[in-house]
């Protein structure tokens, strides 16, 4: 492996992407309230890897007083960005960098500084309490579990790619399992306690690296208006035409960077040997961002980064990292 | 010959859905099985193998409210299907009929086929379908105790171990989730156990795609009531279902 970073320098990475907030400006529907677009907007400085239906309990009592239907509850709400329902299984920070970031927060620098997106916050979202979007949306129940659910799934198949097999997910105990679901956006301590246990050590690397690679497309190319990318992505890939991976990379010994640590015929995957398996077209060079950059947590994310070391200490709570595509320009 | 048996590589899920899909062709229309329509359907996000079944009027007998109201949505669904070109295989449907769509996506995490599935109401049902019509409808008897002992709302989990292997459990869970495909709300049975348990079905992996494809639909299915129709075993190409020994100068 390449030289590692070290714990703290892992630790201080998670703490800022778990310090990440969002300004939100939440507006109820004209259409369920008393005084159709007079409601005043609920707002709120909201943490990046939160989940919207968090919010629905004080959302509902914050607009209850404008609701044309008092008698419905938290559970039944669901929020929009210009008129497209937002799944409510994925954290609010990639549902901004997917739907509003319209230019990545920094160029290259890699840094947190949204200066340029200033423009387009506080986002503004409306939330509904009527009209349940059925085919776009599950809909959610009044014990949360629905989003329980949803949510450990998503750590299972994480569990899943990093050790090729559930057994770690299953292992844990149920104050465990739900103990991560509580724990995310509210609780550091307790989550790095519960994930650790499933994370495999620092020595041992993962078999596949939990990457999603998303690629917004035009709003008028037809029904779904993402590409969602993922394929085995394993921490090293072979120097060598012959064994290299799942993904089909070739990769010349010129390109290869060696590190010492590693045996002489393999190398890290990187964020750049990764895109450009991926997406060849959109990513022609492995080093240099040349017609889109790899965006996570509203940063663009340096190509050389081993993708393993992205993914432990910037996922998100359930295990994954979701790298959004951004054009350039 | 597969790649990575147990698992199935997306090229492998690619061709075995092609082939099924001539297959059915092939035996053009299934009179003695509940199909109604198969599709093959390549979306943005991936190939989907979808399957249609009626199950009949199941609102017939206790019927609450079927007033002569409009029934538009379901029957222009149906008209397009009717005239859709690409259907592989298409029967009368009365638009009372209820509906199970099953799709079969590819998982790139477990690396194995998929299935989702959803229940799609008649017409003049004005209920929204939830888990217990699900059970009702689709879930074999014999596994409803096993289901209702989970706790976790709008879980399906079947312990089906002891019913082809010793060791594995195949811990079938179906819960409601986005297709990853579609997008589209739907149960599907989770994947987490399914190469386990194809290789305790498969002796061989010297098998084509589309036998692992038909194997995992046979052991799949048998839970959600999505039987193989039988035709596809009796026309002039059957598929193989019998295991063959591993081939002469097999390199792996």
């Amino acid at each position: 492996m390449p030289t590692k970073m070290d714990q703290a320098s892992t630790s201080s990475i998670q703490q800022a992407i778990w310090e990440g907030r969002l300004p939100l400006e939440i507006v109820l529907a004209p259409s369920e309230s008393r005084v159709y677009d007079k409601t005043d907007p609920y707002l709120i400085s909201y943490h990046r890897i939160s989940y919207l239906p968090s919010l629905l309990p004080r959302l509902h009592a914050f607009f209850s007083s404008s609701l044309i239907d008092p008698s419905s509850q938290p559970h039944e709400g669901w929020f929009s960005f210009e008129n497209v329902p937002l799944k409510w299984h994925y954290p609010v920070g990639l549902l901004y960098d997917l739907y509003a970031g319209a230019e990545p927060a920094s160029k290259g620098g890699g840094g947190l500084d949204e200066s340029d997106a200033q423009a387009t916050l506080p986002w503004r979202l409306t939330v509904h309490f009527c009209d349940w979007p059925h085919e776009d949306l599950v809909q959610l129940d009044a014990a949360g579990m629905v989003m329980n659910d949803a949510f450990i799934n998503s750590v299972k198949e994480a569990d899943f790619l990093r050790n090729g097999t559930a057994k770690g997910i299953m292992s844990l105990s149920k104050e465990d399992s739900s103990g991560l679901w509580e724990a995310v956006s509210v609780d550091l301590p307790s989550f790095r306690r519960i994930s650790n246990i499933l994370l495999p050590p620092t020595n041992q690397p993962f078999r596949n690296v939990p990457i999603r690679i998303f690629l917004p497309l035009p709003p008028d190319t037809g029904a779904p208006s993402l590409k969602v990318f993922q394929s085995p992505l394993s921490p090293s890939i072979a120097v060598s035409n012959m064994t290299a991976s799942h993904l089909g990379l070739s990769l010349t010994l010129s390109m290869a960077r060696h590190n010492s640590n590693n045996s002489p015929s393999t190398q890290s995957q990187t964020v750049g040997t990764a895109l450009h398996a991926l997406l060849p077209n959109l990513f022609p060079s492995r080093r240099t961002p040349v017609l889109a950059n790899p965006v996570l947590h509203g940063a663009v994310l340096p190509m050389s980064a081993p993708v393993e070391e992205v993914v432990r200490c910037s996922a998100y709570g359930d295990g994954w990292a979701y790298i959004v595509v951004r054009m350039v320009g | 010959m597969l790649f990575d048996f147990p698992f199935l590589t997306v090229e492998e899920f690619h061709s075995a859905c092609q082939d099924l899909a001539s297959r059915l062709r092939a035996c053009g229309s299934l009179k003695d099985s509940s199909w109604s329509a198969v599709r093959l359907i390549d979306q943005t996000n991936g190939l989907i193998f979808r399957i249609t079944k009626s199950i009949g009027n199941v609102d017939a007998s206790k019927d609450e409210t079927a007033p002569e109201e409009d029934s538009g949505f379901l029957e222009t669904e149906q008209n397009q299907a009717e005239e859709d070109p690409e259907a592989l295989i298409r029967s009368e449907q009365r638009s009372t009929d209820w509906q199970v769509e099953y799709e079969i996506v590819y998982s790139p995490t477990f690396q194995v086929p998929v299935l989702y599935f959803a229940l799609k109401a008649g017409a003049f049902h004005h209920k929204p379908v939830d888990i217990e019509m699900v059970y009702q409808h689709l879930v074999p008897q014999q596994y409803h105790q096993e289901l209702k002992n989970v706790g976790v709302m709008g879980g399906i989990s079947f312990n089906v171990g002891c019913m082809f292997f010793e060791n594995t459990e195949l811990d079938v869970r179906s819960l409601f989730q986005y297709n990853p495909v579609s997008g589209s709300p739907m149960f599907f049975v989770h994947p987490c156990n399914t190469a386990d348990a194809m290789r305790h079905v498969i002796v061989s992996k010297d098998i084509s795609p589309e036998t692992y494809l038909l194997i995992w639909l046979s052991v799949i299915g048998n839970f959600i009531k999505l039987h193989l129709p039988h035709e596809l075993f009796v026309d002039d190409t059957p598929v193989s279902l019998k295991f063959q020994g591993p081939s002469l100068g097999d390199a792996s």
